[in-house]
């Protein structure tokens, strides 16, 4: 059981944020760009981690400006209802972290806290300030998510989310609570602002 | 320490031959047991250990996972110093926040209490028998014992290695470090029957009542059959005896010594200020099943307490199976007529209500809760679905 908690947080680590020193990555120019079922404007360079080893119904892109550990943006383009909006490659589906159609935003926000806790294998995960706001063209909404990764570094994200034909559509940004989360804010504010579903 | 999620990655390689051999790297041990003020030499192993647990509790005592609420942690010493009045002066409690059963005790005198453990005990008594049980280990020095244990074995283990390569059994290496590893937790089970016995001892002493530590054991194993998840036991492996065989020892231990008292009012008084955070953690790991049945056993003590029936509710709305909604809403509706719950609870009812198309009943809910809580996080969407037709 410990064992697999450590390869778990080991792998996640790699994944989302904070140590990735042998992931492949390819520069995203500013540019009008394709990623994970989305069309996005970005006003800046970003590095996308091109070997994931996270698993969704839906396409899965992941950028950093700044490196992992530091700051990064995730785009998960069409979560198919019954299935969990992400989970590690190879690990079986666990029918309590699932996305249903029928979910609030309320709902759907408690679930990718859920989600992030268990990647992370953390109890520090706190979401709030949900707000509804137009998104990818659609009624949607926006929060706030503060955590605690195992390294015991406060991280925040923030994320904008909307439900398209039974689908949930989410963009992520997280970094370093001190500096790195607000150094790129606004340029990933930028990104999920021009953000369209397709090409 | 106290660990009901047990180790499967070895499970089903039971073999007494195995078990035997493993277990002779060392007799039982038998350190001379903890003084007061005792510091071991710093150039002796002991010493070396203690300067690595101390550089860990250095970095516990930063941890942001530790809840530093002052209330809780002088309760917390309280109970250490009525279960331990000789020794209470050189052991820290530190609470952290896991919702997982779980306590800890470090050979320094570092003692780790879980979040998760608060939630399950149903009174003081309950939560006194697993300190105690933490302090046994102290008191007989169990984590040096370990550690010389686990060095005499990787001595052996080197022997071991070379004379099964040399009688030609392949994969050498491997079949000597599973014979060590399954004597250490043969080992490990020792100490922990001598720590319950320990921790019943000081129970009694302190005036407890010793049936409590049993009853921690039962309730374990209640979650445990609940769990479709859960792991089985690997016979081998476990660090503690089978949980039903230590309730069961437990038991028969308390009925020899009578009296004790559960201090169910102290604790209630405690608990009542942290439990919903403590929920709130124990429901985002969707361990739906487990959670159903510690709010039942919880709700047993105190049948109408609004905040338990209350997130036994969203049990049922985060579960949301066949009839969950139905059983979501009269459950949010049972807790509201009780009173003492939390403002969400009407947010939740407005939940359900929205999606059964009650949108004058949700309209109302959503407002009840805007009410309660005007400064709520979440005002803005609970605000649009009034401004909309809900």
């Amino acid at each position: 059981m410990q064992t697999r908690k450590i390869f778990r947080l080991i792998a996640v680590t790699l994944l989302l944020g904070v140590a990735a020193a042998c992931a492949p990555y390819s520069l995203v120019p500013p540019a009008k760009t394709e990623v994970a079922g989305f069309t996005v404007e970005n006003d800046i360079a970003w590095n996308k981690i091109n070997q994931l080893r996270l698993e969704s119904s839906a396409p899965v892109g992941y950028w950093t400006a700044d490196g992992p550990a530091l700051n990064g943006i995730l785009f998960i383009g069409g979560v198919r209802s019954g299935e969990p909006i992400l989970k590690l490659s190879g690990t079986e589906k666990d029918a309590t972290f699932v996305f249903r159609d029928s979910m609030t935003p309320v709902e759907v926000v408690e679930l990718w806290e859920a989600t992030l806790a268990k990647l992370y294998s953390t109890s520090l995960a706190d979401a709030k300030n949900i707000q509804p706001g137009r998104f990818a063209g659609l009624d949607g909404f926006s929060f706030d998510l503060d955590y605690v990764t195992k390294d015991e570094v406060d991280r925040r994200g923030r994320g904008h989310a909307a439900v398209k034909d039974g689908r949930l559509y989410l963009i992520f940004y997280s970094g370093t609570r001190l500096h790195h989360y607000g150094l790129r804010l606004p340029a990933a504010e930028r990104i999920a602002q021009t953000a369209k579903i397709g090409s | 320490m106290i660990a009901p999620h047990r180790r499967s990655v070895l499970g089903g390689l039971c073999s007494c031959g195995l078990l035997g051999l493993g277990g002779c790297v060392t007799n039982m041990a038998n350190e001379a047991p903890m003084t007061a003020g005792y510091r071991p030499q710093s150039d002796t192993d002991e010493g070396g250990l203690w300067y690595i647990v101390d550089r860990v509790e250095r970095n516990v005592e930063r941890s942001r996972y530790r809840v530093r609420d002052p209330d809780w942690n002088t309760y917390l010493t309280d109970i250490v110093r009525r279960l331990s009045p000789d020794l209470h002066a050189d052991m820290r409690v530190y609470l952290l926040r896991a919702p997982y059963f779980n306590a800890s005790m470090a050979p320094n005198g570092m003692m780790q209490v879980n979040s998760g453990l608060l939630l399950r005990a149903k009174d003081e008594a309950q939560l006194a028998a697993v300190i105690g049980h933490e302090i046994g280990h102290y008191t007989q020095k169990h984590g040096l014992a370990r550690m010389r244990d686990a060095k005499a074995r990787a001595d052996v283990g080197i022997f071991l290695s070379m004379g099964l390569a040399l009688a030609g059994v392949g994969a050498a290496g491997d079949l000597a470090n599973l014979l060590l590893i399954a004597g250490q937790y043969s080992y490990s089970r020792e100490h922990e029957r001598e720590a319950d016995e320990i921790g019943l001892q000081r129970m009694a002493a302190a005036g407890y009542r010793p049936m409590a530590a049993s009853e921690v054991w039962q309730q374990l194993i209640e979650e445990d059959e609940a769990d479709p998840n859960r792991q089985s036991p690997s016979v081998l492996f476990a660090t503690h005896p089978a949980q039903q065989e230590r309730m069961e020892t437990l038991k028969g231990r308390a009925q020899q010594i009578s009296g004790g008292d559960r201090h169910a009012d102290r604790y209630r008084t405690h608990i009542s200020k942290i439990r919903a955070l403590l929920l709130e953690d124990e429901l985002r790991l969707r361990q739906y099943d487990r959670s159903l049945v510690l709010l039942r056993r919880l709700q047993a003590e105190t049948p109408e307490d609004g905040e338990l029936i209350y997130f036994e509710g969203e049990v049922y709305r985060l579960r949301d199976g066949d009839g969950d909604r139905r059983l979501a809403r009269e459950t949010y509706e049972k807790a509201l007529a009780a009173g003492g719950c939390p403002p969400e609870a009407w947010r939740a009812l407005g939940q359900i209500q929205r999606k059964d198309s009650q949108h004058d009943a949700a309209r109302g809910s959503f407002r009840r809760y805007l009410e309660l809580k005007p400064e709520a996080d979440d005002r803005m969407i609970i605000k649009s679905y009034l401004e909309r037709s809900v």
